[in-house]
């Protein structure tokens, strides 16, 4: 985790952010219609909307955009995206949003979103494919210990029907990947 | 004609039955499916929210893995690989900058790529290279009868709506009207089934599964046809806990396309995986095997 944040540096480094998707910059042309909102199917249970988010981010708050649960909520349907009648690729932004908290370790209270990517890049960098069985197994006893036995009836039947693989296939070309990585900062 | 396929982590675990059925069904078209040698994970949703270098550079690891193979074209089935994989390809076009680092990268891997590749959803494959009249002259046992809820979900048409139309995707209506079967009207096709948030945020994933099953049901469909791994788990491994909410007394089967194609040009069920699917699919299928 590097130093931390001003409200100031996090702003500038969320510009370069959203300079990096095509069109980024398109968020200073909202007109604030709400059909992000309207159209996005989880955001009856977001603490801000889309349109709000934006709002919010084009008045400086992007801080308090981070701590908000709407950033995790976001399940990349691109529905936003295909309706927003200015252009802004609001599911990529959610995307930036997201490495910006990661990066700066700032989360909203419900870490579960945050927590299961980890797990998820984790995997990736050890064995070089997603192995689902091994992933969700560190992700619930650290995350949602609580929410994990509840699946164990489920994982049972999957597994019964050779749907849930226990062992990871073997993947020779770790090194390409670690490569990939040191050549890109990574560390794995 | 042969295709490289990219089979992603899915499809070799949690929806292990689509990928079977994929290779079946293609090859009883005439045309074969093989795997991409070491191939590695897309990077999915969660790679990308957490480092885009390293997501696109996994993802063009892929392609280049093709290039090399002297591919033309990278053939997925899975929703979510595709547009990671295509996602991949775009900065080739759109963001110089980060193309750079990804190819600095894949160089210190020893790989190299172009941007050329063309990647693929499978149902498109079968939709636009091998058409509907050629499935049609190979149906050998006719749906006919069977009423499907053809759901295409998010991603096989957004972001990348060239294929597609964003919100009114049609590639499995069409793949599926060949076998005969009625393809009932159905509105949310390409809603959100929730993707990861069925882990993270089960009351959420439930609520948007629960209307799409609500509504194939309402519309009469006797199962669901899905294109996409995740999209399968989430709509059919949790009906048990909705089940009463819904007020249902049976289950709905949701199955991969690929199944019904190969059940209609008589695969055997086995090479389909048909008994792997976790809701019973005897009750509306067996008329037909």
């Amino acid at each position: 985790m590097d130093s931390a944040p001003t409200p100031n540096s996090l702003s500038e480094e969320l510009v370069k952010e959203l300079d990096s998707i095509p069109e980024g910059d398109r968020i200073k042309l909202c007109i604030q219609c709400g059909t992000c909102s309207g159209s996005c199917p989880t955001s009856s249970a977001m603490d801000w909307s889309p349109r709000q988010i934006i709002a919010a981010l084009r008045a400086g708050y992007l801080d308090e955009v981070l701590r908000t649960n709407t950033v995790w909520l976001c399940a990349s349907c691109y529905v936003c995206t295909a309706r927003c009648p200015i252009g802004i690729q609001f599911t990529d932004m959610m995307y930036a949003l997201k490495r910006l908290g990661l990066k700066h370790g700032i989360d909203p209270p419900d870490t579960r979103g945050s927590r299961l990517m980890k797990e998820f890049v984790a995997e990736v960098d050890a064995s070089g494919r997603n192995a689902e069985a091994s992933m969700l197994t560190k992700y619930f006893l650290k995350a949602d210990p609580l929410g994990g036995p509840a699946n164990l009836g489920l994982a049972y039947r999957m597994w019964r029907k050779g749907r849930l693989k226990l062992r990871r296939e073997p993947f020779a070309a770790k090194d390409q990947l670690a490569a990939i990585s040191r050549s890109l900062g990574g560390d794995s | 004609m042969s295709y490289l396929l990219y089979p992603g982590c899915a499809l070799e675990a949690s929806s292990s039955h689509y990928g079977k059925s994929a290779k079946a069904t293609m090859a009883a078209l005439g045309s074969g499916l093989r795997e991409l040698d070491q191939w590695s994970c897309c990077g999915a949703t969660a790679y990308v929210g957490t480092d885009e270098d390293k997501a696109v550079a996994y993802s063009a690891r892929n392609l280049a893995l093709a290039q090399s193979e002297g591919a033309t074209d990278l053939v997925t089935a899975c929703n979510g690989c595709y547009v990671m994989l295509r996602k991949a390809n775009a900065c080739w076009n759109a963001s110089p900058t980060l193309q750079a680092r990804v190819s600095k990268a894949l160089g210190s891997a020893g790989l190299k790529y172009d941007g050329s590749v063309r990647v693929r959803h499978l149902a498109e494959v079968m939709l636009n290279d091998i058409g509907v009249e050629a499935i049609s002259a190979r149906v050998k046992a006719s749906l006919s009868g069977l009423k499907v809820a053809a759901y295409h979900g998010c991603q096989i048409s957004r972001p990348f709506d060239d294929v597609e139309n964003a919100e009114r995707p049609t590639v499995l209506n069409k793949l599926l009207a060949a076998t005969e079967a009625e393809v009932v009207p159905f509105p949310m096709t390409a809603k959100c089934c929730g993707g990861m948030l069925m882990t993270t945020r089960r009351d959420v994933a439930l609520g948007l599964v629960k209307s799409i099953l609500a509504c194939a049901r309402a519309k009469g469909a006797d199962c669901v046809a899905v294109a996409c791994p995740l999209c399968c788990v989430n709509l059919e491994c949790y009906q048990e806990s909705i089940r009463s909410e819904l007020g249902w007394d049976k289950p709905m089967p949701v199955v991969p396309f690929t199944q019904l194609l190969g059940i209609a040009l008589d695969v055997p069920p086995e090479e389909l995986g048909l008994d792997q699917c976790m809701v019973d699919v005897e009750p509306v299928l067996a008329r037909y095997l």
